[in-house]
């Protein structure tokens, strides 16, 4: 879909166009929104909110130069918004145990499905602070670049690469504890 | 971003920097040929290399609570529809309206208009049963979105075609017929109205609300599920095998009719929708097949052996030559074009 035009139609009010960009953005944005916050009500009214807001401002939005880079800031300043702190993901805390399998052979068996691998390092993402499964979603899920990212959250450059940086190097570690990623070949 | 210094790059270095992550999520020639001059240059990184792409492709994915956000997705849709709904009838919205909605608050004259009016619509339907369906249909090296009225939305591949009947009946399943690839995205109808895609090799795909490819070019047909449930049923010389498909299932239907099924990861075999290709272990002559299928040229071997040769990849393509070009450059081909066929052989 070429999104500047969907948007340049859906700012002339068709419907149909609203709808796409619906169909297209809302999953990333909840999937987002799973980063920032387990509290999937809160999730849920903060993308009707965003979707409601535009809709009713659609004859004087802006052309944003990346439509998914605008809808995921504004999903995020909702859910800060809305969300009190309590809400809002807390890390486990650094000692948190991770559980090794019993032996190597079921280890292998058990990585057989991509869902299982999928809910393994889920397992492990939880274990890192907020902030840096937020940053590795946008670095590596919806592949912004780091000034992008900068951008999102309203932080520095230097420090989105250090959060991204640090926490690669803790689930590398995690991994490496889990012999995960040795088995799981992809190509 | 702080330079790497390229001789002591970590793993973890490596995989959060952005061209290198760049190159593993989607290669192109150039980039391709920088890193494996890097690999090139410092053998001795060639584990840390291999590492930080495994990082990369895994923190890729999606993670496991993803899968109830589709579902998340067609609640909220609702909702909004009737928060705007709600908005509009105090008034307080000055834009055009939605036409489907209509315009008036609802009173008891115009309820009995509307009424009156899907009493005439029915029976203009009933009698137009036989009312000719349409067929949407994509040139090579075009793709073609089409919403269909119950919101469901199909993206057809190039040199595709789609056949849709004109309305649908309420308690009749929605059939499509496709030839060629689409990828459908259903939408779940309050009574659980089935959808069901035909191939022109006998396959049906029946849904309920769900995201899927249908693959029916060549030998087999291939249906990968992106999320939801599918049955997936094909009748060949009066034999019908089923088979209940999961996320992230690809299943084959052969020319006799026998199923096979393996896991993948359905975001490569859906990549097509925004203009990139994934050829998963494909010999050349497949590949071959691919720019044949897609782009109409006729695509020539100089021999047996070369076109047996496999490769694995995921690539940009915006039309023919990008595929060919990173074929010459990882073989070390010959190509030439005269007219409309592509004459490919070795160095």
């Amino acid at each position: 879909m070429d999104e500047l035009e969907v948007w340049g139609r859906f700012k002339a009010g068709s419907e149909d166009d609203f709808s796409l960009l619906y169909r297209h953005f809302a999953p990333i944005m909840l999937r987002y929104g799973n980063r920032i916050t387990s509290d999937k009500e809160l999730i849920r009214d903060c993308l009707q909110q965003v979707f409601f807001s535009l809709w009713k401002s659609r004859a004087t939005v802006g052309t944003p130069a990346s439509v998914q880079h605008y809808l995921l800031k504004a999903i995020r300043n909702e859910l800060i918004k809305k969300g009190n702190r309590a809400k809002l993901h807390e890390a486990l805390p650094e000692n948190y145990h991770f559980e090794l399998e019993d032996s190597h052979e079921q280890t292998l068996i058990q990585l057989q499905t991509a869902e299982l691998t999928r809910q393994r390092i889920t397992e492990l993402l939880s274990q890192l602070p907020a902030r840096q499964r937020e940053v590795i979603f946008l670095k590596y899920y919806a592949n912004f670049k780091y000034d992008e990212i900068a951008a999102i959250m309203d932080i520095g450059q230097d420090s989105v690469y250090k959060t991204t940086y640090k926490a690669i190097a803790r689930l590398q570690q995690l991994l490496h504890n889990s012999a995960l990623l040795l088995l799981t070949l992809f190509f | 971003m702080p330079d790497m210094n390229n001789a002591t790059a970590t793993a973890a270095e490596l995989a959060a920097d952005h061209d290198f992550i760049q190159w593993v999520k989607y290669p192109t020639r150039e980039s391709t040929m920088y890193w494996s001059q890097f690999a090139e240059q410092y053998p001795e990184k060639a584990q840390e290399m291999a590492e930080a792409r495994r990082l990369v492709l895994l923190l890729s994915q999606e993670q496991a609570e993803d899968h109830s956000s589709d579902e998340d997705a067609d609640l909220v849709w609702e909702q909004l529809q009737e928060a705007i709904q709600q908005d509009r009838e105090h008034g307080r919205d000055d834009g055009p309206v939605f036409s489907l909605w209509g315009y008036t608050r609802r009173t008891w004259l115009s309820a009995a208009a509307v009424i009156i009016l899907l009493l005439a619509t029915s029976a203009l339907l009933f009698t137009r049963q036989s009312a000719e369906p349409v067929t949407y249909a994509t040139a090579y090296g075009e793709k073609r979105i089409i919403q269909l009225s119950d919101k469901s939305v199909i993206v057809l591949n190039a040199n595709s075609s789609i056949t849709i009947p004109e309305k649908w009946e309420k308690d009749e399943p929605r059939t499509v017929q496709l030839r060629g690839e689409a990828f459908f995205s259903v939408t779940q109808q309050p009574n659980r109205q089935q959808f069901i895609v035909k191939t022109s090799k006998g396959t049906e795909i029946n849904v309920l609300g769900t995201e899927f490819n249908v693959y029916d070019r060549g030998q087999e047909d291939r249906v990968v599920l992106a999320n939801g449930k599918v049955r997936l049923s094909a009748t060949q010389n009066g034999k019908t095998r089923q088979l209940e498909m999961q996320p992230g299932d690809l299943v084959t239907v052969s020319a006799a009719g026998d199923l096979r099924h393996r896991r993948v990861d359905p975001d490569l075999y859906t990549a097509w929708q925004h203009n990139k290709v994934y050829f998963d272990d494909y010999t050349l002559r497949e590949v071959g097949v691919l720019i044949e299928q897609q782009y109409g040229y006729k695509v020539e071997f100089s021999g047996k052996e070369l076109s047996g040769q496999r490769i694995t990849a995921f690539l940009e393509v915006k039309n023919p030559e990008d595929i060919l070009h990173t074929l010459a450059e990882t073989f070390e081909l010959k190509i030439t074009q005269q007219e409309n066929t592509i004459y490919i052989s070795s160095l």
